[in-house]
Order: C-alpha cells, then structure tokens, then sequence
C-alpha cells in the first residue's frame, strides 16, 4: 500500500480526474430528468474521453472522440429532440 | 414575426459567434486532411471537423443561406467522386503487381514530409473529401427533415 502511494505524481492524479469525469458524465446520462440535460451530458462525457485519449499518448484517436464523440452526436440528438418535441406539440 | 411565440429572428451572438468560429473550423479541418500521413489525424477527422462548417451557417444564418452556399447535389456527386478516387488510387496497386491497396510509388521525398508515403496521401486526401462531402450532405439532409425552414430569414 505504501508502495502505491509512493510512485504517485500529477499524472495519475491527472488520469483519475477524467476517469471520474467519465464515469459521472455516463450517471448523469442514465440518471437524467430532461432528454436535453442527457444529451449534454453525453457531451461532457465525451469531452472527459477525449482528454483520457490525449493522455494515453494516442492524439489521432482523441481528435476522432472530440469531433464525433463530443460535436457531431450531440447535433445529431439535438436535432432529433428538436423533430421529436416539435411533433409530439401538434 | 407573425407571431409571438416562435423564433424567428436569430440572435446577434449566435450570428456573430458562428462568424467568428467559420473560418478556424474550414482551415483546420482542411489543414488536418492535408498533414493526415504525417501528423495526428487523418481524411475522417478532418472531414468531420471542416464539415461541421454546415452547422454554422444554419446556426447563424438558417436554412436558406445554407442551401444557397452549398450545394447538396454537388455535395452528394462528390462523395460519389472520392470513393471512385479511393478505389482508383487503391487500384494502383493492382496494376504494380501486388495487393489491392499496395503502396506503389513508394520511394518519393524525404521522410517526415507531407508528399512522401506514395499513394497513401492521395488516399488519405480522397477519404477527406469523401468524408467532408458525405457528412455535410447528411448533416443538410437532416436539418431539411425538421419542416420548419419554409419561412424563416
């Protein structure tokens, strides 16, 4: 136990803060309300994935996550809400 | 203006944000399929990333500026165009004397320098194109499917 504490630096503090931002971003999308607050959420999550990847020294699959991932989905899920709200007040 | 409860005029920040965000998404969407052998990246990456430029001018300037900037039937041509252009650089291959995406010209310019992986930058430049095209036309396709653009800007 000592020993894992030892070799601890800003790195691995770094990495635990984005692998607890994803996992917070993955409970706020199961665990929300609104159907908008969900798709944000999953943006967020996203974003978090994003920066893990950078960490991990692999920057060509993390600009994949933050244009798909984190843009392209989210505009996708806001243009479907947007139809779907928009159908269900006629 | 018609009536009160719909939108219709778009807001001043959300028009002069999508100004301000167009020309950086276009040139780095463009830089990043161009260095696409020899940096992080790639023809996806940047494809999505300067085709998200669609999005900005329907956010800034609706649906009807949108389709009088882009085309969407030259947008669907010409993702028809780079997946002929992938098939024929792959083809290169065949015609060599090897495998269907074998590397043929292998042996021009420095390493490290963006024209110096033979056919692979062509092809990486042609899923570019295919990509930029192919999500643009999706993302117009998509914005023209929720039925409130007939009368507004």
């Amino acid at each position: 136990m000592t020993n894992f504490f030892a070799n601890i630096d800003w790195l691995t503090i770094l990495n635990g803060f984005c692998i607890l931002g994803i996992i917070a971003g993955g409970i706020l999308t199961a665990s929300m309300k609104k159907p908008l607050s969900c798709v944000l959420a999953l943006g967020g999550c996203g974003a978090f994935v994003a920066l893990e990847f950078i960490l991990l020294h692999a920057p060509d699959v993390a600009i994949a996550e933050a244009s798909v991932g984190c843009v392209l989905s989210t505009i996708l899920f806001v243009i479907a809400l947007r139809k779907a709200t928009k159908e269900e007040e006629k | 203006m018609n009536n009160g409860n719909k939108m219709k005029v778009r807001h001043v920040i959300v028009k002069c944000g999508a100004d301000m965000y167009l020309p950086f998404a276009i040139v780095f969407g463009l830089a990043v399929i161009l260095f696409g052998t020899v940096s992080p990246g790639g023809g996806f990456q940047g494809g999505v990333i300067a085709s998200s430029a669609a999005i900005l001018i329907y956010l800034g300037y609706g649906f009807k500026t949108l389709k009088q900037a882009i085309n969407p039937h030259l947008m669907h041509k010409g993702e028809a165009f780079g997946a002929i252009a992938y098939i024929a650089l792959a083809s290169i291959g065949l015609i060599a004397g090897g495998n269907f995406v074998r590397n043929a010209i292998w042996n021009n310019g420095d390493p490290g320098k963006v024209i110096s992986a033979g056919t692979i930058t062509y092809m990486s430049w042609a899923v570019g194109f295919k990509v930029l095209t192919g999500v643009a036309f999706l993302l117009m396709l998509l914005i023209s499917l929720l039925g409130d653009n007939q009368d507004e800007m």
